[in-house]
């Protein structure tokens, strides 16, 4: 489908795989949307693009912005519309016949705009600050996220996403594409709860010294995977939930948890340092479903030290 | 029967676009108006659309027939280089009027930092020209943006300002940044009653309440003037949408949509 009456919008295309259009096609099928209906509804939408351009672009002459506001205006749209016919698509045909094309824009916008607000939330506090004592040193925060999540945050400021399936640590990241369906948002809020987790967790710990392991957790590549691995390794070998690495305390614990010859991790210290992070956040009054996602993340932790066994420095 | 010459846009402006500056000002020439302004229409490209407006001579009708967004996707294309002060006096006044109802607000707030940029732009133009549009722009905006840049020294400001007897040169007042300094020069060049008045407006003088309450008072009054001047310009172009609309949000607890069932869109 095209739009043409508004020239900031001209030429922009519908997604053919989103629920408006199918929507469209549907109703077109049923005979309940005629060419006429079609066109009103083409026309309405391309006003609501236009009116976003607006109202949000600073330079009109910049294309990606245009193109931005247009996906937007699309997504939210169609987001609203599979929200409030709860992806019945026979349902979809009568509510917007019955509607104005906006009212799904506002649903949409409302569901996003939540998700967005906390996306921000946690891109900017997410972090684990000095302490005031420390400010003569001017050290960096710690950053609860990898530098994947930190994208998948950034671009879900522009109503985009980057994973396919909620992940404990985003590993698996893909180029961001606008979030056009409501199985997105389910992913994203999953996502969002994850990592909000993972903050409680962090929170959780005893952190007192955080700022003077060396070298600084701040310059990691994923700051609280290796503050986990530091943790895991030293309850392993010394028995002590210490954040600091010696020499050598890395590659000793992955000979302890891995076993080479079957390519398997083995079975007993595994879990028992499952069961000491459920312990501990259960005597930290911590909520079951902090309990869970910490035991996963913990989990995954230790599969990463198995991914990566030909480069353990990269923790260090 | 019209003589007008079967054209088809798209194509006519490629053509356009790709002969000499000569050969494609004869061409274009040669179209009526309303020709020319459905070629510059079908050019999506602001900087094509720039070179077919100077296709002609004078591009003020040309200019003024077109879509106001169309045309400041083409000034945007300029902003903060000083050069759209080639086009900027082909605007009418209620064009540049509905301009800036788009270009320095954002979220329906005041873009200060759009402000500044037309503001700059504005003072590379003509005296004349820019006495024009300074009296378009609403002056409480312009005292809004001003506000924390411009501070007034000494118990005499005041006083010099009711009287009408200020200059920007004056050591009664104190810009923080040379911008700010810039623009106030420039409107005093351009009209020295403006300058006069948008002081008044900035230290609310003749007011009873504090300048800074005025002041907001009075940006309040220009954002819900500017809000019914949208809407009555997009009612007319058939935009039904309110920026209001856009922020709206909704109970999705509690949604209740309208549903039409089969047959009922054929009544």
């Amino acid at each position: 489908m095209q739009t043409s009456k508004f020239s900031l919008v001209s030429g922009a295309n519908i997604d053919k795989q989103s629920f408006l259009a199918r929507t469209l096609e549907y109703g077109e099928t049923l005979g309940q949307i005629d060419s006429e209906n079609s066109e009103i509804f083409s026309e309405d939408i391309a006003a609501l693009a236009h009116k976003l351009i607006t109202m949000k672009v600073a330079d009109l002459s910049n294309e990606a912005d245009l193109r931005e506001q247009i996906q937007t205006a699309f997504a939210l749209t169609s987001l609203g519309l599979e929200f409030g016919s709860k992806g019945n698509l026979t349902k979809a045909v009568g509510v917007l016949l019955g509607n104005p094309i906006v009212k799904f824009f506002q649903i949409g916008n409302t569901l996003t705009d939540k998700l967005l607000k906390r996306g921000s939330r946690i891109f900017e506090q997410a972090v684990v600050q000095p302490p005031e004592s420390l400010d003569h040193l001017d050290l960096d925060t710690i950053r609860i996220y990898n530098h994947a999540e930190a994208e998948f945050l950034d671009v879900l400021n522009t109503y985009c996403t980057t994973i396919r399936s909620a992940q404990v640590t985003i590993k698996e990241k893909h180029q961001p594409r606008t979030i056009t369906n409501l199985s997105d948002i389910e992913i994203i809020r999953q996502q969002l709860d994850y990592l909000e987790a993972r903050c409680t967790y962090v929170e959780a710990l005893p952190l007192e010294d955080l700022f003077s392991i060396d070298p600084p957790l701040s310059i990691a590549i994923d700051p609280i995977q290796t503050l986990t691995l530091s943790l895991m390794a030293n309850l392993t070998l010394y028995y002590q939930p210490d954040f600091q690495l010696e020499a050598n305390t890395l590659t000793d614990f992955r000979d302890i948890i891995y076993d080479e010859t079957s390519d398997e991790i083995r079975a007993a210290p595994r879990q028992r340092l499952l069961d000491w992070i459920a312990q501990y956040l259960e005597q930290d009054n911590q909520s079951e479903d902090i309990i869970s996602y910490t035991v996963a993340y913990w989990d995954s932790c230790i599969q990463e030290i198995v991914n990566h066994k030909v480069d353990i420095g990269i923790y260090l | 029967m019209s003589n007008q010459k079967l054209v088809i846009p798209q194509s006519e402006a490629k053509e356009l676009l790709s002969l000499p500056t000569r050969e494609a000002e004869q061409l274009f020439q040669s179209y009526e108006k309303e020709q020319q302004l459905e070629i510059i229409r079908a050019t999506r490209n602001p900087k094509q659309r720039e070179e077919l407006y100077y296709l002609v001579p004078d591009c003020t009708e040309l200019i003024q027939d077109s879509p106001t967004e169309d045309v400041l996707q083409v000034i945007d294309t300029l902003l903060g280089t000083g050069l759209a002060c080639g086009l900027l006096p082909c605007l009418s006044n209620e064009q540049f009027e509905e301009i800036m109802d788009i270009a320095i607000w954002k979220d329906g707030k005041i873009d200060e930092n759009s402000l500044s940029l037309w503001l700059f732009e504005l003072s590379e133009c003509e005296r004349e020209d820019l006495s024009r549009f300074l009296n378009q722009i609403d002056m409480r905006i312009l005292a809004g943006l001003l506000k924390n840049r411009i501070k007034l020294k000494g118990s005499l400001g005041a006083l010099m300002i009711e009287e009408g007897i200020i200059d920007p040169n004056s050591t009664s007042i104190d810009c923080k940044d040379d911008q700010a300094k810039a623009i106030l020069n420039a409107i005093w060049e351009a009209d020295d009653t403006l300058f006069t008045q948008l002081l008044r407006q900035m230290f609310a003088i003749d007011k009873e309440g504090d300048a800074e309450t005025e002041l907001v008072t009075a940006l309040e009054k220009a954002t819900a003037e500017r809000a019914e001047r949208v809407k009555t310009r997009d009612s007319e172009a058939g935009i039904k949408i309110t920026e209001s609309d856009l922020k709206e949000h909704v109970d999705l607890d509690s949604l209740n949509l309208a549903e039409e069932e089969e047959g009922d869109a054929d009544k």
